[in-house]
């Protein structure tokens, strides 16, 4: 691994804008697979963020005499067994798994890179206890922790803590997720302290830490102005490779009906029933939902890869 | 190893302990039909030593989980031990099938790959195996069912009920090879990801360029000298994924309908039926604890650098 000493002048912040551009330009240009799953993960940022203007129906409304209803003008993928539009559950789908996949993944990756580094820097007894807390959690796979765990965390709704008018600070989709939220971050947490430890642990013994230490620095400022902006590589990239995984795992608990909760749009959800049954309403009221995970994982996928091979083609995930 | 696993028993056991809600209460008055005074509920809970400090439960649990005996639920008053027994055949079964499948597939697929690094043979192995990563269990147990009733156009579907494969080899297989196959696909697709990455590390090494100068056969050098070297990262992919199967099968039992641990794990954590919950995550866990020291031990045989190191 390379490390790169960051130089905090003025005059280099012009020139390493540029370069972010190249960069970005040279990643489309080497990665075109990587690039095509930035370009599908940002489509289906757009459709979540504005799943509002382009889903053509309420995804809550019921039409109560559309029961199955094959697709048409109307519906344009048709209905769901109760009369909702499943064009429109797909869209605002988009905007559940979102939502989970970037904020947990987020959460749970940022907390992983200052326990990690944290860990690293400290050393010692610290570093022994983190370290056999780490080994206890990575010991459960991930959906047996995250099920484990939903179970405990409660639904939280706005008027629980916030006064009236400013429920729109805590709109309903994050009361309803928050479980899953949090189910699927705290086990993503140990995994991404692990990683990011051991590039830390390298760092602890360059001089610029030995010098920051000598200059008096607080032990908050040398871990995160002076060692977590060297572990960014292994960060982003178990970063990129969480999000698949929380998309996949928000799916998984919400097809068993332990995670998002009706009526809530979610992709798993639309999967639930058997598989009999939509063989003979309709395959695609089945296919289509679970190609929308399968396509936004694989978009994930294929972009944190690329970024591996590009930032540190070493690291395995 | 131990302390690994004694310090998962105490996360579980407490993290447990933080369900909201009183098992007893959640029994008694659940459904809000039954009429209990105070007094019968704290005798209820007497009988489920749930009265006690924590501490002491949890001596009580972890002397019987060293028995293989993981408590009573509080739900059905059932032993967990023999809800287990039942199911776990069938998993077992599953997790079996789906590791020889994706061990058979991986491991030539992968190592294809690397040998034709670059081209279609490569990014079409790649495309199988990323998109096995991002397809979820269930919606490929979906479609398979699908399938199935597309081709043989008529109502068959795979069976429910278990017998073992002494009993009835075809009624068995033709149950269970197609959880076997939607658990086994991801299984095979990380591990051969892990074959690819590994393989073409190893070719380039200095050694290999040796037995190419010296004029051997380049099955042998492939066979012989790559391969046996390439395999420890494998087998390691191999064992840690054997150990997570379970969440896999978590999923694919629901989607056929199979009453195996990942079914019960689920209707557990529905019903809130946390002695359940507690044993299998525990069992989950020590499985993965064993498995690791297992691939130790492994590699040690295996690999000479590490048995003189």
């Amino acid at each position: 691994m390379t490390e790169t000493v960051r130089v905090p002048a003025a005059a280099d912040d012009l020139a390493a804008q540029v370069s972010w551009a190249q960069s970005i330009l040279k990643f489309f240009r080497e990665k075109p697979l990587g690039a095509a799953g930035l370009v599908i993960v940002l489509a289906y940022i757009i459709t979540a963020i504005f799943a509002d203007y382009i889903a053509p129906l309420d995804p809550l409304d019921v039409d109560y005499d559309l029961f199955n209803a094959k697709p048409s003008l109307d519906h344009l993928l048709g209905t769901d067994d109760i009369g909702r539009d499943l064009l429109s559950r797909l869209i605002y789908g988009a905007r559940t798994a979102m939502l989970v996949g970037f904020v947990s993944s987020l959460v749970g990756a940022t907390l992983g890179l200052f326990i990690g580094v944290a860990s690293a820097y400290f050393g010692g007894i610290i570093d022994l206890i983190t370290q056999r807390v780490v080994d206890v959690f990575i010991s459960f796979p991930l959906i047996i922790l995250a099920l484990a765990i939903v179970t405990i965390v409660p639904d939280v709704e706005a008027d629980m803590f916030l006064p009236e008018y400013l429920h729109w600070l805590w709109p309903d989709i994050f009361g309803t997720t928050l479980p899953v939220i949090v189910a699927i971050t705290i086990p993503m947490i140990p995994r991404c302290a692990r990683v990011v430890r051991a590039s830390a642990l390298a760092l602890r013994e360059m001089p610029y830490v030995d010098a920051a230490r000598a200059l008096g620095f607080s032990h908050l400022r040398i871990i995160s102005r002076h060692m977590v902006p060297n572990v960014m590589a292994p960060y982003l990239i178990m970063l990129t490779a969480f999000m698949g995984q929380a998309v996949l795992l928000e799916a998984s608990l919400s097809y068993l009906a332990l995670g998002v909760q009706e009526p809530t749009p979610a992709w798993g959800l639309m999967l639930r029933g058997s598989a009999e049954q939509y063989f003979r309403s309709a395959p695609h009221a089945a296919i289509v939902p679970g190609l929308a995970i399968t396509m936004s994982v694989f978009a994930f996928n294929v972009f944190g890869d690329s970024l591996r091979d590009v930032l540190d083609p070493r690291l395995r995930v | 190893m131990f302390p690994t696993m004694f310090f998962v028993s105490v996360v579980v056991f407490f993290l447990m302990q933080m369900i909201p809600g009183d098992p007893v209460e959640l029994k008694m008055l659940g459904d809000g039909s039954g009429d209990f005074s105070p007094e019968q509920l704290t005798l209820e809970r007497e009988r489920y030593g749930l009265n006690d400090h924590p501490v002491i439960q949890f001596t009580n649990w972890m002397f019987g989980v060293v028995q293989l005996d993981f408590g009573v639920s509080i739900l059905t008053d059932r032993r967990v031990s023999e809800d287990i027994a039942i199911a776990l055949p069938l998993s077992f079964q599953i997790a079996i099938m789906s590791t020889l499948l994706a061990t058979l597939l991986a491991i030539p697929l992968g190592t294809l790959a690397a040998l034709r690094q670059d081209t279609w043979v490569d990014y079409l192995i790649r495309i199988f195996s990323i998109a096995g990563i991002a397809t979820p269990g269930f919606f490929l147990g979906i479609m398979m069912i699908i399938g199935i009733l597309v081709i043989t156009n008529s109502q068959w579907a795979p069976p429910f009920d278990y017998k073992p494969i002494w009993v009835d080899p075809w009624y068995n297989l033709s149950m269970l090879i197609w959880p076997a196959l939607a658990t086994g696909y991801r299984y095979s697709a990380v591990a051969m990801r892990m074959t690819r990455s590994t393989v073409l590390e190893v070719l380039r090494e200095d050694y290999i360029r040796t037995a190419r100068a010296k004029g051997l056969v380049e099955k042998i050098i492939i066979n012989r000298h790559a391969l046996t070297n390439a395999m420890l990262p494998v087998i390691t992919v191999i064992g840690i994924e054997f150990a997570f199967l379970i969440g896999g099968l978590v999923v694919t039992e629901q989607v056929f309908n199979l009453a195996g641990i990942g079914n019960l794990f689920v209707t557990a954590v529905e019903l809130k039926d946390y002695m359940v919950v507690q044993a299998l995550v525990l069992i989950v866990a020590f499985v993965f604890v064993f498995t690791n020291f297992f691939i130790d031990i492994l590699y040690a045989w295996l690999d000479p650098r590490i048995r003189y190191a």
